[in-house]
């Protein structure tokens, strides 16, 4: 029920802030940009899924005959490749903000909110987190990833802490960069 | 089995695709190390794992493979983009250069040399006594003027120099198989060139009909991301890259 709770009250504030916003600045009605992710509204369990569709393509990675491809701040799609006319889509691995992976010996390590982890994949489809560290970075950055400039959702820090960026069709957006 | 039913109403309220159960798919290898392309910012040497992350360059130990322990850390004084470890030596690149460590004690880069250039978006790979940078100009990538493809002198590692600089569009990653170098050019596809001169590259081959932004050479496949997807070519002929398939999003 509590995820529950968090849509709605994510919803509710969502809307709110169309209705009372003014956009005096950037008058635009609707427009694609990023829009930031909160740890208080997000699932971030670090999990295998079925086959996700991408939502916004990020690094590859290779080993053997599988293909790892990032999804920005989402996770890692895995393909098997064994066939390249064919690369097969095997599952997801959530990993809320996740970026960059390396693979050894059935170990994949990710960076992951704040941390590095490391997930043992030995025994795929069964995956467990066995290792967390925390990075002494700074947290995700209160501006969005996108390197060419755009609209974005302004963060609002009453919901909470920011923990990555997704893109977004976003009505009347407040900031930009 | 509240819960999930709780879970995939939520998932679909917000649009998710999703399904509960976690999909098929044999086993993953359980051992080798893997590769990244020029724009990571992990690489795997031996038993460690090297990560950059904006002005740090940090270092794990991969002992124990499931629980990595936390060894050293080393400052950069530099916006740090990638990392790319080959032997004993690790090459970074950053908004205003390329910095090497040597990694013969593993815990512990030891810087040994750099090479600064206008600030650009940089990743870097090493090829013998030689390394090929891209530049990128545009807005994130602070303000290089240019776009182009650095020739690097590594052999004196503590004094790499520039050898020549060639023009590009607008460069992103970069990889090498044999004596062929491949730039993702972005909206121009993918370059290739012949690198049997490491000093100076022969444009070979151009594939432009897709938005590459990195490359990885792997088991005979040139494997190229962009914007649409993920797309593989057989470089048997570089001259005329061969699509062997596409996953497009």
């Amino acid at each position: 029920m509590k995820r529950i709770y968090f849509l709605f009250v994510a919803a509710s504030l969502g809307l709110s802030a169309c209705f009372t916003d003014p956009v005096p600045v950037f008058p635009v009605e609707e427009v694609q940009g990023f829009k930031p992710v909160y740890a208080e509204e997000t699932d971030i369990e670090v999990k295998l899924m079925s086959p996700q569709a991408m939502r916004y393509p990020g690094k590859i990675y290779v080993l053997e005959d599988y293909l790892f491809i990032n999804d920005l701040n989402y996770g890692v799609h895995v393909y098997d490749n064994s066939n390249p006319y064919l690369p097969r889509k095997l599952g997801f691995i959530q990993i809320i903000g996740n970026q960059d992976i390396a693979i050894r010996n059935g170990v994949m390590y990710a960076d992951y909110l704040e941390n590095l982890i490391a997930i043992d994949l030995r025994s795929y489809p069964e995956i467990s987190v066995t290792e967390r560290i925390l990075n002494d970075r700074e947290g995700v950055s209160n501006y969005p990833p996108n390197s060419e400039g755009g609209y974005f959702e302004c963060v609002d820090p009453s919901r909470g802490t920011v923990i990555g960026w997704v893109r977004a069709t976003l009505y009347q957006p407040n900031c930009y960069r | 089995m509240k819960r999930l039913l709780n879970l995939c109403a939520l998932m679909s309220l917000i649009g998710f695709l999703m399904a509960c159960e976690s999909s098929d798919g044999g086993g993953l290898p359980t051992s080798g190390t893997g590769q990244g392309g020029s724009t990571a910012r992990f690489t795997i040497l031996g038993e460690f794992l090297y990560v950059v992350d904006n002005a740090t360059l940090r270092t794990f130990s991969l002992e124990n493979p499931t629980e990595p322990e936390f060894r050293s850390v080393v400052d950069i004084d530099d916006v740090v983009e990638t990392i790319y470890g080959l032997d004993d030596k690790l090459f970074i690149g950053s908004q205003n250069g390329m910095y090497i460590y040597d990694v013969s004690i593993p815990e512990y880069p030891d810087y040994v040399g750099a090479f600064s250039h206008i600030q650009a978006c940089d990743p870097v790979i090493p090829y013998g006594n030689y390394a090929y940078v891209t530049l990128r100009g545009g807005t994130g990538c602070r303000n290089a003027a240019n776009n182009q493809l650095d020739v690097l002198d590594i052999t004196d590692i503590q004094n790499p120099f520039l050898i020549q600089s060639i023009p590009m569009s607008n460069p992103h990653g970069l990889g090498i198989s044999g004596q062929l170098l491949f730039v993702a050019e972005a909206y121009e596809g993918i370059k290739v060139f012949n690198i049997s001169n490491p000093e100076e590259p022969l444009q070979v081959g151009h594939y432009r009909e897709i938005h590459v932004v990195d490359v990885i050479l792997h088991r005979g496949l040139l494997i190229a991301t962009g914007r649409d997807g993920v797309h593989q070519f057989d470089y048997t002929n570089p001259t005329e890259l061969q699509l062997v398939s596409s996953l497009t999003y």
